[in-house]
């Protein structure tokens, strides 16, 4: 085989994968084992950190080490993970709930503080797991279980959110796009610092049909036409109004990781201990 | 490359783990997936693949299949 299959990764007698038909926790599962795959990651190297919810449950079908961790609390498990033991490639996987809602705190201070974890976030727009009630991520005016009339708030923007709190790599891509998917977390797995991709999927079960888009396929279609390059959303007149989000690498710095700056300033204590 | 050496891709769907969501038929530009008549033991009525000797190898299928029933093999 040529292309990267990433199955060497999957744990098979778990299939079939317990989400609903046409979700797009499965695509970006496929891209992130074929991520593993195409940078050689030894399974005993990666540490796969994952919080509650639908995607939470991705680390049944993965044979890496992994760690279930409690609703929203993804992010502080792995920077303990990560202090103990900088050698590891360290992956959060989180959805809105988890990422942006409940442990929305936890996202902001792991940017900040640049932890060199790789947080993928599937961001659904909706609680999936527990009934399709309204999250941060939830667009102005949704329908959602519990917003029957449409959603009063407004949504979050994670990267943004992640890019103001001093994220190195913050990207954003649909499912709809698998192949960008997996060039994107490999970008992101390959840099020091936190990095984010938020994976923009469909809810085919309850937040589709709810807004109209009655089969998996046509919360598709809405991705292709909504997510668009930053530079073609520039041009769009009233493109947040229609709807339109940008997709693609939004922040690539380098500025030095938490582990790099710590081990700075313990050699400073040493010097000036004497060597010890 | 001419026709007659050129790589053959050969498709196939797992039929056990596949819940029909249709993505593959959607983006495969040689629409080679077509549902079967029959059904899985989850019910859904699993894609079959119909005329895999004109897969051109593009993987959008593979990359996009939710479930991970996809698999494409080079002769």
């Amino acid at each position: 085989m040529s292309h990267a299959t990433g199955l060497e990764y999957l744990r098979k007698e778990a299939l079939p994968l317990m989400w609903c038909s046409g979700c797009g926790n499965g695509i970006t599962l496929g891209a992130m084992l074929r991520a593993f795959e195409e940078l050689r990651y030894k399974k005993n190297e990666v540490v796969v950190v994952s919080g509650i919810g639908c995607w939470g449950k991705a680390d049944d079908y993965i044979m890496t080490n992994a760690l279930h961790t409690t609703h929203g609390r993804a992010l502080t498990y792995a920077t303990g993970v990560k202090a103990a033991n900088p050698e590891l490639h360290v992956v959060v996987l989180m959805g809105d709930g988890d990422g942006a809602t409940i442990g929305g705190n936890h996202l902001i201070h792991a940017a900040r503080r640049n932890m060199d974890l790789t947080a993928i976030i599937v961001n659904n727009f909706n609680y999936g797991m527990t009934g399709g009630q309204f999250s941060a991520t939830t667009p102005a005016a949704s329908i959602t279980s519990t917003s029957i009339a449409g959603n009063p708030e407004r949504g979050f923007d994670i990267c943004g959110l992640a890019e103001a709190a001093g994220a190195n790599y913050v990207a954003r891509e649909t499912v709809a796009n698998g192949a960008m998917l997996k060039k994107r977390i490999v970008e992101a797995l390959g840099k020091k610092g936190f990095s984010l991709v938020e994976v923009i999927s469909p809810c085919t079960t309850l937040f589709g049909p709810r807004n109209k888009m009655k089969q998996p396929i046509d919360m598709i279609r809405w991705m292709k036409e909504k997510g668009v390059p930053r530079a073609k959303y520039e041009q769009l007149a009233n493109a947040e109004a229609d709807g339109y989000f940008v997709t693609g690498k939004l922040v690539d710095k380098d500025y030095p990781d938490f582990c790099a700056s710590y081990e700075s300033m313990r050699s400073r204590i040493n010097v000036r201990a004497g060597g010890k | 490359m001419d026709k007659k050496n050129r790589i053959k891709f050969r498709p196939s769907v797992n039929e056990t783990n596949c819940k029909a969501c249709g993505y593959c038929q959607e983006c495969c530009p040689k629409k080679i997936f077509e549902p079967s008549d029959k059904f899985n033991a989850q019910g859904y009525q699993y894609i079959t693949v119909v005329n895999g000797d004109t897969c051109t190898g593009c993987l959008q299928c593979v990359m996009i299949c939710p479930d991970l029933a996809i698999s494409i093999k080079e002769e």
